[in-house]
């Protein structure tokens, strides 16, 4: 029932809203969201936008990860992280 | 072009570390429960099963909201196919859930006006252009769905249609993970929580469950990367004895969750016991429509009130649900019950859990 990939939001009127998923053009409302602007990326489930993506929140995850993991490997080989 | 916020947590590399990592974490035996559908879905598709330590059962759990609709409500949708001048709509996903003498699918082969909808808003608007007749929606949802039904009603006061209604057979997870937590014999390490109910609910909806069971628990999103993260985040907490409340999906999910969306929701619903499919009632897992918005609810404008019945012999669903079972230890699995001719929701619907052992294994 959900639709986990995030829409870009390509147009508004009122409370309906236009998104683009991969290249695919839906309408979506927006009814359910505060303060919505063109270009932002959201969450749809049936028919209505229910959040919006935090960029920095997406990114700071797959850096963390990676740091996590990159540290597990150089311990792995016998390198320290703090010398 | 790549999918933005999809083709970085399907990363290829970062997904075996990730698994690598869990199998060097890994020493207890565990067994995690995803609660929700769609997770039991892309577990499967992305093969994540089978790359985990031997130790790690995953169970999946009552949140694939069609799977958990009791059959009395199933019943009720029929009866409403049945009335003369109804239009009954509904997720696609309800149409072959059998209930206790027949199906809306069937229903709709004989005649019944029963409609598809992607969503709420395509009800309201067949309403719209149907003001001869009756349209009733099938509201089957968890805290994602209840918000949108509730626009729906606005919607329906808005352009002035009385010819719209909405039974309610919502329902609400955290009271559900406590019900499991209080029922014998159910063993459950951790939970990963459903992304997209926790965009509505927000980290806080879990606080009171996790604390009064201690229970490891971990918000993940729907991408390989997220799941994995969940896994490797529930299995760290096991082994070192530190069960927390996490929020693995933050580009997503906040503290508070959907504030608007959930005053919508509490503007045209409020809390109400529920039945379970296999599981019985729960007390305050339920939404109904307040007093004010009585005049929407499907069930009292056709004073439709379905008596309880049993679930077909032998479909262990609720059990199921509970992380009791496997599809697999279900006598009818495979043998009476198939996506073509399903015994059990579980079957039926594309996140049910027996029918994603049918389809992956
Ligand atoms: S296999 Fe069919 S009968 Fe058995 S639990 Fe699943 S849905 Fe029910």
């Amino acid at each position: 029932m959900c639709l986990a990939v995030p829409s870009k939001i390509i147009e508004i009127n009122d409370t309906i809203a236009k998104v683009d998923v991969d290249g695919v053009i839906r309408e979506t409302s927006i009814m359910l969201m505060d303060d919505i602007k063109i270009g932002d990326y959201v969450i749809v489930h049936a028919g209505f936008a229910i959040n919006k993506i935090d960029e920095e929140a997406a990114l700071q995850t797959l850096e963390d990860m990676r740091n996590i993991l990159a540290a597990d490997a150089r311990q792995a080989n016998g390198l320290n992280d703090h010398p | 072009m790549a999918l933005k916020y999809v083709e970085e947590y399907r990363d290829g590399t970062l997904a075996r570390d990730l698994v690598k990592k869990i199998h060097s974490v890994s020493k207890k035996k565990l067994r995690l429960m995803e609660v929700c559908g769609t997770h039991t879905t892309s577990i499967f598709r992305h093969g994540i099963r089978s790359v985990l330590p031997k130790g790690i059962t995953l169970l999946s759990g009552p949140g694939c909201p069609v799977c958990v609709t009791a059959q009395k409500d199933i019943d009720a949708f029929v009866a409403f196919a049945r009335v003369k001048n109804v239009i009954v709509t509904t997720f696609g996903d309800l149409m072959k859930v059998p209930g206790s003498s027949s199906s809306l699918t069937k229903e709709k082969a004989c005649g019944a006006d029963v409609r598809i909808v992607y969503s709420v808003f395509d009800a309201v608007n067949i309403a719209r252009e149907n003001k001869d007749k009756e349209v009733v929606f099938c509201g089957v949802g968890f805290e994602t769905t209840i918000p949108t039904i509730a626009a729906g009603i606005l919607m329906g006061i808005e352009g002035k249609l009385d010819n719209f209604s909405i039974y309610s057979a919502n329902k609400l997870t955290p009271p559900a993970l406590a019900a499991l937590m209080e029922t014998d014999g159910v063993q459950i390490d951790g939970f990963i929580l459903p992304g997209h109910v926790s965009v509505i609910t927000g980290t806080d909806a879990y606080r009171g469950t996790f604390e009064k069971y201690d229970i490891p628990s971990v918000i993940a999103g729907f991408e390989p990367i997220d799941i994995l993260q969940a896994i490797l985040l529930l299995i760290q907490q096991n082994e070192a004895g530190k069960p927390a409340l996490e929020n693995a999906y933050p580009r997503a999910v906040s503290h508070a969750g959907n504030v608007k969306a959930k005053q919508i929701m509490n503007q045209v619903f409020e809390v109400c016991n529920a039945s379970w499919r296999g599981i019985g009632q729960i007390p305050s897992s339920g939404m109904e429509l307040k007093k004010e918005y009585q005049r929407f609810d499907a069930a009292i404008k056709f004073a439709m009130d379905m008596p309880d019945v049993p679930e077909p012999k032998g479909c262990a669903c609720g059990q199921i649900l509970m992380g009791l079972k496997t599809p697999e230890e279900c006598v009818l699995y495979k043998k009476k019950c198939t996506p073509m001719n399903p015994v059990g929701p579980c079957m039926v619907s594309s996140e049910g859990s027996c029918a994603a052992f049918y389809r992956y294994s």
